[in-house]
């Protein structure tokens, strides 16, 4: 009787582990991974953009390696996303060849410049213009400027940061997009514009500090952390990175308390969306229940998010104790994603190895906006990775 | 996890209320120690040695600390919703002679899913400085319950206080696996 009744509660205990390991907590695995390999995974990621870029400044938009066929579509805030990322890499790296690429790249986009009752604003197609495309090409410009000092585009970068300002609201809010015909701002929020104005006025705030464009970000950086769901009608929280981007950024005074609150929130939304990722084996029943490896964009945003909250980490002592959880989680992504990256290796066999090469692909298909948040996201762990190897 | 809440948690993961229930039954007190006292101890002992190598032991499972909350919780929430449709636990045979310490006192009325992976989060997170007060004094308030003779109305207090606890239990387990959620 006893034996029984032993062997049913091992039973239960034994099964009830092997759910909990299937379903809940499938090994997240982290390979091991070098500062140098992050390092080869942003040249031949920088490799992709550059060299898929044409003669006008624009880059290849993607790539369907099961058909073999270049996506002729093209997204502005994209373009504007990539310019930004090429920035950061020349930032890390110091390279000309990046600054020149991603010069090519502005210009395109600083040749439809408009202008208004005293702002400028990029307007990609002709239409209403995006808010959120004109805060990644002002975030660029700001990049940039930190990293050569030259002052050549200040005055475009104001116009710009004036045409920003004017589509926040008193709330913090911000609207999405400028209307050519009625020529005001169009009601309605696009789920990234905010985030990308707030912090190309942050930027904007370290390149001309006494200027006033960091009160202005941190106005809609609170909007972000408190009203934004309700007003925007969300009903859960945006992962939102750009948030992130304003947060890591943003003047230490102008963070308030609610802020970090908000800062914490969106690391552990990022936290929980990577650790998801490594356990993604997408074979068996892990495919069932966790799906394909993620879309690199996602993951990306997830890491670029985390990196920049990594650096208010280091900077606020109420936030200290991120930094070694996120660190770990910065590490553990570098290695997923050096690991998913195609290498020349790999692509050789390919159709088209340039358009394989150095890119992420998500079932098959790749997007410049993949490489370009996945890049972020290993520049982030690059200096990360660096001071865990020399701690050894 | 700080220790207040900490030894809130095991005491509901714990259930004495509801153990006590499901203890050996003797009219005898001294007996009822004799059985009940070395078997909680062994199988308290027990679960601080799974609580101290629980952060090993994970990292040999890869499963990060954070996301292994997430799994505490659902276990809590789902015992805990056992515990409160089975208010009394089903009635064991006991072992014979000493070995009664060990079934059914100390497995599986202590050491059970609920306080195993209770410890295992909690050692791995916040370490034995939150699971051994927790631990302690769950089995203080386990052996001072053992001295209740449990007649009819002490049957019914107990269960009643059983069902007290799993609702504290349910309530740590939904704010164990938010913790995980939340936390990087």
């Amino acid at each position: 009787m006893i034996k029984r009744r032993l062997a049913l509660h091992l039973s239960i205990l034994v099964i009830g582990a092997a759910v909990l390991r299937v379903g809940v907590v499938p090994a997240e695995v982290c390979p091991a991974v070098t500062s140098a390999q992050v390092a080869e995974a942003i040249d031949a990621a920088t490799g992709w953009l550059v060299g898929g870029m044409s003669a006008d400044g624009r880059y290849l938009y993607g790539y369907d390696r099961s058909v073999d066929e270049v996506n002729g579509g093209y997204n502005y805030a994209r373009h504007g996303g990539v310019t930004m990322s090429l920035f950061q890499v020349h930032g890390a790296f110091g390279s000309p060849d990046v600054l020149a690429a991603a010069d090519r790249a502005l210009a395109h986009a600083l040749q439809r410049l408009v202008e208004g009752s005293g702002w400028m604003a990029w307007q990609p197609t002709g239409g209403d213009i995006p808010v959120g495309a004109n805060g990644l090409l002002v975030a660029g410009m700001a990049l940039r400027r930190r990293a050569t000092g030259d002052p050549v585009h200040d005055e475009t970068m104001r116009a710009i940061g004036r045409f920003l300002v004017g589509q926040q609201q008193p709330d913090g809010s911000v609207y999405a997009y400028w209307d050519v015909s009625s020529e005001a701002p169009q009601l309605g929020f696009g789920p990234f514009a905010t985030g990308e104005t707030s912090w190309a006025l942050t930027l904007l705030d370290a390149e001309f500090p006494g200027e006033g464009w960091g009160e202005v970000a941190a106005r809609t950086f609170d909007y972000m952390g408190s009203e934004r769901n309700r007003v925007e009608g969300y009903l859960t929280s945006i992962p939102d990175h750009w948030a992130a981007y304003t947060a890591g950024d943003l003047r230490p005074d102008l963070l308030t308390g609610d802020g970090r609150g908000y800062a914490r929130r969106l690391a552990g939304y990022f936290g929980i969306r990577l650790r998801f990722e490594a356990q993604r084996r997408g074979t068996g029943i892990n495919l069932i229940l966790r799906w394909y490896p993620g879309p690199p964009a996602g993951v990306g945003t997830a890491g670029e998010g985390l990196g920049a909250l990594h650096r208010l980490s280091l900077r606020e002592p109420a936030l200290a104790d991120l930094k070694a959880p996120i660190e770990w989680r910065l590490a553990c992504t570098a290695g997923i994603m050096v690991e998913r990256q195609v290498s020349s290796a790999e692509a050789v066999s390919a159709s088209r190895p340039d358009l394989e090469a150095g890119a992420w692909f998500y079932r098959g298909y790749t997007q410049m906006d993949d490489q370009q948040h996945v890049l972020s996201t290993l520049l982030a762990a690059l200096p990360v990775l660096e001071a865990m190897e020399e701690d050894r | 996890m700080n220790g207040a809440l900490a030894v809130a948690v095991f005491l509901a993961a714990l259930n004495p209320a509801r153990t006590r229930l499901g203890m050996p039954e003797t009219a005898d007190r001294r007996l009822r120690f004799d059985l009940a006292g070395p078997g909680i101890l062994i199988g308290i002992a027990f679960l601080v040695l799974v609580a101290s190598v629980a952060e090993r032991g994970l990292d040999a499972l890869e499963i990060s600390p954070e996301t292994f909350r997430i799994a505490a919780g659902f276990v809590l929430v789902i015992v805990a919703a056992w515990m409160l449709s089975q208010p009394v636990p089903t009635a064991e045979p006991v072992a014979s002679g000493r070995l009664g310490a060990l079934w059914p006192v100390a497995y599986p009325r202590v050491v059970s899913p609920e306080s195993l992976t209770l410890a295992v989060t909690t050692g791995a997170s916040d370490g034995l400085g939150r699971v051994i007060p927790g631990l302690a004094i769950a089995a203080a308030v386990l052996l001072a319950l053992g001295a209740v003779p449990t007649g009819a109305i002490a049957r019914r207090l107990l269960a009643g206080i059983g069902r007290l606890l799993a609702v504290v239990l349910v309530v740590a387990g939904v704010w164990l696996a938010l913790q995980g959620i939340r936390e990087v």
